[in-house]
């Protein structure tokens, strides 16, 4: 039996409710989870205010309902899962170390900012942010995975140094800017300015896109890397389709004004075309 | 009856010059020696409004101090504190005292431009130093993308003049290099003039850097050969100061291209010495980042709302209101300082303003008190753009002192006078 929270009344305003979390709730029943303190505003309130609690906690927490004003959910988590039968606010698993989130409908801003561990699978799209460094910090996601299967916003992975990122369908601008490291698939278009002051890692589109002055042009290959990592991303859901997963891709380099370890693998369009 | 003040600092840009010379005759201010017409304009005759008013009407200190105190306590939400411009840094302190205790979220005088140089420096670091340091050793002294003539007449008068303590008098010690920007023009009368389209800056900055690195490029792009010959001149500087506009510009320009200045600035230091000056407007606004930083950790966006400091620069009071996010709002400093966007935003909350010219504010307010201006009425410390604390004068009698005012209400919120959050 899974501990259920149904959201009963909507937050006027954002909600922070950081104690949605399988650590923190452990060893509590219905009743103590619905005194427990969330922040409404300027002001304390408690869970039961806004969630209807039932069942008890089995490693399991399910939330029910429109959650986008609900933020920080699974934040600092480190065991367990959580299920979003809804959208999600912003912060979703900030900072989490282990264990699983799944929303299935959209999420709002910073997915996963700096994250450890675990992983986050989104059903819907993604607002901006995702597995990013908080401002003015230098490292974004440190490990673990997350997996949008819609649309993402920009600045996807920023500062990002280890982990994986896939985006099932489109990118906004700025994918993998100030990447140190870890690998970040979009299946769908990038935007503007992919991997501008990347120093390592890499970052995998489908189709074509425009690179910046700064990458240089190293090869046509097919990257054995990818003949474990595609597979992998369908069977956790994703599109992926075995022309993608053997195909040649361009490979280019960069970002000469930092490191230049980084790389660009972008499909062949013959690849492409046979892949869609 | 005519008294005399020397060494006056006005704050009418960033500039912060700190020679001017203010005369007062019969409670008016006659002249302003030394100062630019922004200065002048700035100092004025000296007198400002000194009304109180709550819901319109006109009303005492006490009461007004009250009804602020009650309207902010009452609201259910979020509590805005905005920290505008023209105030003493004692008295942005205690406002933000107020933010605390109210466990607000508080917002800053701090463009959009200026912010993003903020975070960028946060996450890359910055090789910055002062003007002094400017005036006296750098040779080569590089405006991209602005001309302070207009929106800072003295900067070049004051900080780049012809000779220097460390160097050769006259146009051989220092060269000037002007980088247009599409409409945003350099000085005239620069040594070499570039000129990029808006859209190309960033690539430019990036192509710039990685010839001073030594990096190879690929498609070389239509302006590479005037880069190559800035680079090399450059690199070939003993002192290169970088300026930059860092509160405006004629168009909204690329968050990244801060970051790219930035690291061009860290990309000289290794083959010369090299520092990038953000040019800020007046009114001792890098005095809120000053005093911020010291009392909570953090130059803006300072969320108080879980009872310690939180830095949220991602989510702007703007965004906030927007999304119905806040409940009432208290500005601090003159109104005229608070962004358009947010204006509107705050003609839909109940608001309190205590500042400089409070009765003139541009959007409705339940509760205004006008104040002095900080380094007219009001002595204190103010910031120069390059974070160089200046004393500020009182020359003119004026309103009573923002500082004083803030702490009033500062102690009417105190936790004894408040009913107890849980």
């Amino acid at each position: 039996m899974s501990l259920d929270l149904t959201l009963h009344t909507a937050p006027a305003v954002p909600l922070e409710a950081d104690i949605l979390t399988p650590g923190r709730l452990a060893g509590l029943s219905a009743l103590e989870t619905a005194k427990l303190t969330v922040v409404h505003g300027n002001q304390s309130a408690e869970l039961g205010e806004f969630f209807r609690v039932s069942g008890a906690l089995d490693g399991e927490i399910h939330l029910t309902g429109d959650l986008a004003r609900v933020k920080l959910i699974g934040a600092g988590m480190s065991e367990g899962r959580i299920v979003v039968h809804g959208s999600a606010g912003m912060h979703l698993g900030a900072g989490m170390s282990g264990g699983e989130i799944l929303v299935e409908g959209d999420a709002g801003d910073w997915v996963g900012p700096e994250m450890t561990g675990g992983r986050i699978v989104v059903h819907g799209n993604a607002g901006h942010m995702v597995g990013a460094a908080y401002r003015g910090s230098r490292v974004g996601l440190q490990g673990g995975e997350i997996v949008i299967f819609g649309n993402a916003g920009n600045e996807i992975g920023s500062g990002m140094r280890r982990g994986l990122i896939a985006i099932g369908g489109d990118s906004g601008d700025f994918t993998g800017v100030n990447l140190l490291a870890g690998t970040i698939v979009v299946l769908g278009q990038l935007g503007w300015r992919t991997g501008a002051g990347m120093r390592r890692g890499t970052i995998v589109s489908m189709h074509a896109a425009e690179v910046l002055p700064t990458f240089s042009f190293a090869c046509i290959y097919r990257p054995i890397f990818l003949r474990l990592y595609l597979p992998y991303l369908k069977r956790l859901g994703l599109p992926v389709t075995d022309a993608q997963a053997r195909g040649s891709y361009q490979r280019w380099c960069g970002d000469a004004i930092e490191l230049n370890r980084g790389e660009i693998l972008l499909l062949e369009s013959g690849d492409a075309a046979a892949a869609n | 009856m005519s008294s005399s003040f020397q060494h006056v600092t006005c704050l009418g840009c960033g500039c912060a010059c700190d020679d001017i010379a203010v005369t007062v005759e019969d409670e008016r201010i006659v002249r302003a020696e030394h100062a630019c017409p922004l200065g002048v304009a700035w100092f004025g005759d000296g007198r400002v409004p000194g009304e109180i008013r709550v819901d319109g009407h006109p009303s005492g200190l006490e009461e007004a101090l009250d009804g602020a105190a009650d309207l902010l306590r009452a609201a259910r939400g979020r509590l805005l504190v905005f920290l505008g411009a023209d105030l003493t840094c004692s008295a942005q302190r205690a406002a933000v005292g107020i933010a605390d205790r109210l466990r607000a979220v508080t917002e800053s005088v701090v463009s959009e431009n200026a912010s993003a140089g903020i975070l960028a420096a946060q996450r890359r670091g910055r090789a910055g130093c002062t003007l002094g340091e400017i005036r006296n050793r750098a040779d080569l002294v590089l405006f991209w993308g602005t001309d302070p003539d207009e929106q800072y007449p003295r900067f070049r008068s004051r900080f780049t003049p012809l000779s220097g303590l460390h160097l050769r008098r006259g146009h051989a010690g220092r060269s000037i290099v002007s980088v247009a920007i599409g409409t945003d023009t350099g000085p005239a009368e620069a040594d070499l003039h570039l000129t990029l389209a808006p859209q190309e800056e960033v690539a430019a900055l990036a192509e710039l850097r990685a010839r001073l690195l030594g990096r190879s490029l690929g498609d070389p792009a239509p302006w590479s050969p005037e880069l190559a010959g800035l680079a090399d001149r450059l690199l070939r500087a003993k002192y290169v100061a970088l300026i930059h506009d860092g509160e405006r510009s004629d168009q909204q320009r690329p968050p990244e291209r801060i970051e790219a200045l930035i690291a061009l600035a860290q990309a000289l230091n290794g083959p010369t010495r090299a520092a990038l000056t953000s040019l800020r407007g007046g009114g001792n606004r890098s005095g809120v980042e000053a005093v911020l930083t010291w009392q909570t950790g953090f130059p803006f966006a300072v969320d108080f709302s879980r009872g310690a400091p939180r830095y949220q620069p991602d989510r702007r009071a703007a965004d906030r209101l927007d999304a119905g996010a806040l409940a009432a709002a208290l500005v601090v400093g003159a109104p005229t300082s608070v962004p358009e966007t947010l204006q509107r935003g705050l003609a839909r909350i109940p608001t309190v303003v205590v500042g400089p010219r409070a009765s003139e504010a541009p959007f409705p307010a339940r509760v205004i008190i006008d104040t002095g201006v900080a380094g007219i009425h009001e002595p204190g410390v103010g910031y120069r753009m390059d974070d160089v604390p200046l004393p500020l004068q009182g020359v003119h009698p004026g309103p009573r002192p923002a500082t004083e005012t803030l702490i009033q209400l500062l102690g009417r919120l105190a936790p004894g006078r408040t009913e107890v959050r849980p």
